[in-house]
């Protein structure tokens, strides 16, 4: 009555079956799962194989370290792929003097346009009557004091226009004015704001946006630009749309430019030569470029860029890995996807930001086998136990697939990982084909971590596999669908009118976000999408019979990006429109879609050596 | 909506939506001011009156049952609290010691916040980005100095002084 463990190594984390044979059946016992410790295919590897094994012990009352109770440890022929992902920044919004405050601040003061000279609140004796001004108003200023000093200006002709504060004090100066004038305030930098410069500062009612100074031809009016120099104002005016309040100030030499950093090229190598691409013409080029390079035999990133420096820490790991030269270790694919990139604008006053563009890009390289050897001795003198290695990942992960109630072959599998996503499809007779792609999970977390400007990758992933909820009181949340569920205990302080993620009903972690909630949840889809999406039908189209994926019946999801809460739902849509069946495996109408290789792994060991038939 | 704000409840119409701040008997009426620009600032009206007998805590709840906005605080010498009508039966949703305008100012604001839904601001950086450089007046000791004490003692220090260094006395 032999035990097998079957044991499948994945980037990110390592899966064991466990299972007796019994007079030529199989019994399948538990199942586990730990992350990964080290790259795939090293020694580190044992650490995190000897936690799962010892896991799934304990699920059939074992002690974790009785390695002894199992007969035989089958560990995978690791697919030798390593994926990495980078992002670059192609574009920057630059100041060169102050010319622009374009920030939000959550109460700006009144309402409307003032046009006027910047003058500093403490020289406003010096202005004579009748000068429209806008006056600077600094932190040590306060609120009762600047708008006594402002209504006695009034007072003596001068046309207070509006006023740019340090403070968060725009609603309580001229809420004490004679007249309602437009203030910003909470201005960081506001010594940086030069004196005696035509200046125009614009607040909306609420509920509404600026609407002259997000126009060029509004700031062309108010400046009386020329057509020139209305072409300049561009950059100003898309980096002031969609804010409630906004300041310009025209300097004689101050400009606001939009660049394009030179990000460096992409080289690729393919039959008809190289294709150079510039990471600049962003993702749609460098994927084109890629396509037409197909199949691709190597790739290569400019030195000193962050894509250049991510492919050659790629090529060296897994040099490191296999022994191979450098040389001899090929980038085989590329997935460029176009992001935004909040980026703070360079010269800016009052801490503003710009929406950039960016280009997020993983890439996969291959080799023709891991050391995989080596580590099962390693793990045979750890536990004990007699190591086999056995099968390639491909058709373990086609094996435990078939498990899935309501599949039969010919089927394809999608393996969604960490680090690629993986296709195979095994025809009638059983023969496999495979396919390794660029991106999947962790390009996921890059994009959202560009697009929402966090740096904490913890908190990333937690965006991407939480639901987000906004909380509404103490008592209720409201769901990203809208949604509404109420709570017996109060909500603690720190997620009250904030955006949270719904990591179990009672259980959130508050986000320190100001974006609607509409605006987390796109970036959070488009990235899944951008991603998983594009993928799937990349690899499916490169396994499927006549590179046709309608001619595809059955579509099976595996792997830990499957487990996501939407991602499966994204590729069933789209695969429904190919006629295609999709769906989330459930490896051995249990396990969902972990576990297919390990499960795959016991039933070929079983069926080869032990004489059990029909698995 | 311009004199709303800082106003006495009994000089305002009954059933006008606002906060209610109620402080207690100990608590100088001169840090009304500083919690009602809090709530000034964000644009939500705010009504106050005194009860004696009560601490922050049950002032808050006492205050968020008059509320029409159904936020109420409370204010003792010590502590400020917050809390909602939804809240009764829980401790004030925010309690927390006050020193200066600063902390009585984020006090408003929390207030404000309650009645808007908007996330509340952390009071360590309400305080940073809010350096005040006047004191509350409620807060402010009125010292009497006695001018002749001041030169006696002057002269005392000028006498020692001399002394020391061997001087005439």
């Amino acid at each position: 009555m032999p035990v097998i463990a079957g044991v499948d190594i994945g980037n990110a984390t390592t899966e064991v079956a466990l299972a007796k044979v019994e007079e030529g059946k199989i019994e399948f016992l538990a199942s586990s799962l730990y992350q990964t410790t080290g790259i795939k295919g090293t020694p580190q590897n044992v650490k995190g194989v000897l936690m799962a094994l010892g896991l799934a012990l304990e699920k059939i009352g074992m002690e974790r370290k009785d390695f002894s109770e199992i007969d035989l440890i089958c560990i995978n022929e690791a697919a030798p792929v390593i994926g990495d992902v980078a992002m670059e920044t192609i574009t920057e919004t630059i100041v060169t003097e102050s010319t622009m405050i374009g920030h939000n601040p959550s109460t700006p003061g009144g309402v409307g346009i003032g046009v006027g000279k910047t003058w500093h609140i403490k020289d406003i004796d010096k202005v004579p009557p009748g000068e429209k001004v806008i006056l600077v108003i600094p932190g040590d200023w306060d609120y009762e004091k600047a708008a006594e000093v402002i209504n006695a200006a009034f007072d003596r002709g001068i046309e207070v226009e509006g006023a740019i504060c340090q403070k968060d004090d725009g609603v309580l100066i001229v809420n004490r004015l004679k007249k309602v004038i437009p203030i910003v305030d909470e201005v960081a930098s506001i010594e940086k704001v030069p004196l005696g410069m035509l200046c125009c500062v614009e607040v909306a009612p609420p509920g509404r946006v600026i609407e002259v100074l997000s126009n060029p031809y509004g700031v062309a009016t108010v400046f009386n630009l020329s057509p020139e120099e209305t072409k300049q104002v561009v950059p100003i005016t898309r980096a002031l749309i969609g804010n409630r309040s906004g300041v310009i100030i025209k300097t004689p030499a101050g400009e606001v430019k939009e660049r394009r950093i030179p990000a460096g090229a992409i080289y690729i190598d393919g039959p008809r030569g190289r294709i150079v691409v510039n990471v600049e013409d962003g993702a749609e080029a460098i994927m084109k470029a890629l396509a037409d390079s197909q199949p691709v035999r190597d790739i290569f990133g400019q030195p000193g860029t962050n894509v250049g420096g991510m492919m050659e820490r790629v090529r060296r790991t897994m040099s490191n890995l296999t022994g191979l030269p450098v040389s001899d270790v090929h980038i085989k694919d590329l997935l460029a996807v176009d992001v935004l990139v909040p980026q703070r604008i360079v010269g800016g006053i009052a801490g503003e930001f710009s929406n950039e563009h960016g280009v997020a890009i993983a890439v996969m390289v291959e080799a023709q086998k891991l050391p995989m050897q080596r580590l099962a001795e390693a793990i045979r003198e750890e536990t004990g136990v007699e190591v086999v290695v056995g099968g390639v990942e491909a058709e373990m992960a086609v094996r435990g697939a078939l498990t899935t109630p309501g599949t039969k072959r010919p089927i394809a599998i999608l393996d969604l990982g960490a680090g690629s996503t993986d296709a195979s499809f095994m025809k009638e007779n059983g023969d496999i084909e495979l396919i390794h792609l660029a991106g999947a999970g962790n390009m996921v977390n890059t994009i959202i971590a560009s697009e929402l400007a966090i740096e904490d990758m913890e908190l990333v992933e937690s965006i991407k596999r939480y639901p987000l909820c906004k909380v509404e009181s103490p008592f209720h949340i409201r769901h990203e669908d809208g949604k509404v569920s109420f709570l017996d205990t109060p909500l603690s302080p720190n997620l009250f009118g904030r955006l949270a993620l719904m990591v179990t009903d009672d259980l959130f972690i508050p986000l320190d976000l100001d974006l609607p909630l509409e605006r987390v949840r796109e970036i959070r889809r488009r990235a899944k999408r951008e991603v998983f999406v594009t993928n799937a039908l990349r690899a499916l189209e490169k396994v499927s019979p006549a590179g046709n994926v309608r001619l595809l019946e059955y579509v099976v999801l595996v792997g830990g990006s499957a487990l996501d809460f939407e991602i499966p739902a994204m590729i069933t849509d789209t695969l429904a429109r190919f006629g295609v069946v999709a769906g989330k495996a459930n490896i051995r109408g249990s396990e969902g879609p972990r576990n297919a290789v390990a499960t795959g792994l016991v039933l070929a060991y079983a069926e080869k050596f032990l004489n059990v038939k029909g698995v | 909506m311009k004199n709303y704000f800082g106003v006495r409840l009994s000089e305002i119409e009954k059933d006008l939506p606002c906060v209610v701040l109620l402080i207690s008997e100990t608590c100088p009426e001169s840090n009304v001011r500083w919690v009602s620009v809090g709530c000034e600032e964000e644009g939500v009206p705010i009504a106050w009156d005194k009860k004696p007998g009560l601490k922050a805590a049950s002032l808050a709840k006492e205050a968020a049952k008059i509320s029409r906005l159904e936020v109420g605080v409370g204010l003792d010498e010590r502590e400020g609290a917050v809390t909602l009508l939804s809240m009764l039966d829980y401790p004030p949703y925010i309690v927390s010691s006050w020193e200066g305008p600063s902390e009585l100012r984020w006090l408003g604001q929390v207030a404000a916040r309650l009645v808007k839904g908007e996330p509340i601001v952390d009071k360590g950086e309400f305080i940073r980005n809010h350096a005040f450089t006047s004191s509350p007046k409620g807060n402010q000791k009125e010292t009497h100095v006695d001018k002749e004490l001041v030169e006696k003692i002057v002269n005392l220090v000028i006498k020692e002084f001399y002394k020391d260094r061997g001087g005439a006395g």
